[in-house]
């Protein structure tokens, strides 16, 4: 898990150092692996997805910005998260300053940052649609045989690496590879229909 | 193909994929929308489990920030020198170093060819070769040998050894007159 980690940080230096160079092609690179986790970071205080997806652009623009200051002392991730933090709050206090009936105290926001749901300012209708999809993968999941749901639990509830699930399982890690792909493929089709007809 | 690209979709997701496979997929995502929307899903699939909201990302999302960026200026820093570049040096210097600790080392060890050229022994040489001037070890150990046992513990030790292999050896004999010289 360790050396994956290191090879997950090396590609971000290389790829940081080479938009250091000019190449703005390697940022978008950096922008596609990072950008789900710092939208899902700015709902976090936003509470509102389409405005969180604005914000977080903007938090990409600025740390492009910025990116010719970025020396490596701490991981790309760790900066880029630091920089969508502060557009945050930012955002949120010009919003509170525009009108009042958006009223965020950051303080707050910071408080509930890893609550694991939030009730903000979404529509009902996007709330109803949130419980539906849920409900969905919670039953997708339900339904997925023994091996395969075994695996998707321990990667995404222990957070155990491939290695970890196959002595865990005591199966080869091609096999764990698969099982957890079969899982995610299997609540994906199920998932599908809602996605396509709905707002999300 | 599609499966199989999923399928590393599935593992880049999960931090499994090594450099390379992961940098390919990342150009492979940059290029083919359809294969981003799967990231996507998977990624709101992974944090729906765990938050129970799912927030599915729009489909050109990082192609508007590319599009934003299309006015921003480039960066051109100078390149930074590589730490790997430096090695050669510093293991050139402490090969160098060792080199001369280990002439030093050599050279500094007794020549045993030497012993059976000379019959005496340091304790004798040491003391025929006692500058006048200088008072008798021997004599002066006696004398003061409560304010300076070091002396006396020397001397003993001299004696202890006169017969021993290395005391027909030249270096040793300097060794043992500086030693008396030193101790007053």
């Amino acid at each position: 898990m360790n050396s994956q980690k290191r090879t997950s940080e090396h590609l971000d230096e290389d790829l940081v150092a080479r938009v250091q160079q000019g190449d703005k092609k390697a940022y978008d690179l950096l922008v596609i692996k990072y950008q789900h986790k710092i939208v899902q970071l700015v709902n976090r205080y936003l509470k509102d997805p389409s405005e969180a997806q604005d914000v977080a652009q903007e938090a990409f623009i600025k740390a492009y910005r910025a990116i010719g200051s970025f020396r490596g002392d701490s991981t790309f991730y760790t900066w880029l998260y630091r920089i969508a933090i502060n557009t945050a709050k930012n955002y949120l206090v010009s919003r509170s300053r525009r009108s009042s009936q958006y009223e965020v105290d950051i303080q707050d926001a910071e408080a509930t940052e890893n609550a694991p749901q939030l009730q903000g300012i979404e529509t009902p209708e996007r709330l109803l649609m949130n419980e539906e999809i849920v409900k969905v993968i919670r039953s997708a999941i339900d339904n997925l045989p023994d091996e395969m749901r075994t695996a998707i639990m321990l990667r995404e509830f222990e957070g155990m690496s491939y290695e970890e699930i196959a002595e865990a399982m005591e199966c080869p890690v091609g096999t764990v590879r698969s099982r957890i792909f079969r899982a995610r493929e299997a609540i994906d089709n199920k998932l599908n229909p809602l996605l396509t007809n709905g707002d999300f | 193909m599609n499966e199989e690209m999923n399928q590393k979709i599935s593992q880049f997701l999960d931090n499994e994929l090594d450099y390379d496979e992961a940098l390919h997929l990342l150009q492979d995502l940059h290029t083919n929308p359809e294969l981003t929307n799967t990231l996507n899903r998977y990624e709101a699939i992974s944090h729906a489990l765990k938050t129970d909201q799912f927030l599915n990302l729009s489909a050109d999302f990082s192609a508007k920030v590319s599009q934003q960026l299309q006015h921003e200026p480039i960066h051109l820093l100078p390149r930074k020198k590589s730490a790997t570049r430096s090695f050669p040096y510093q293991w050139l210097a402490l090969a160098a170093s060792v080199a001369v600790v280990s002439v030093l080392a050599v050279r500094s060890l007794p020549n045993p060819g030497d012993n059976d050229k000379l019959p005496a022994s340091s304790l004798q040489v040491a003391q025929q070769q006692t500058p006048k001037n200088l008072p008798n070890p021997q004599v002066d150990t006696q004398k003061t040998e409560s304010e300076i046992p070091l002396n006396a513990r020397i001397n003993d030790y001299l004696q202890a050894h006169n017969g021993s292999v290395y005391a027909n050896n030249p270096n040793l004999k300097s060794i043992a007159r500086v030693t008396t010289y030193n101790q007053k």
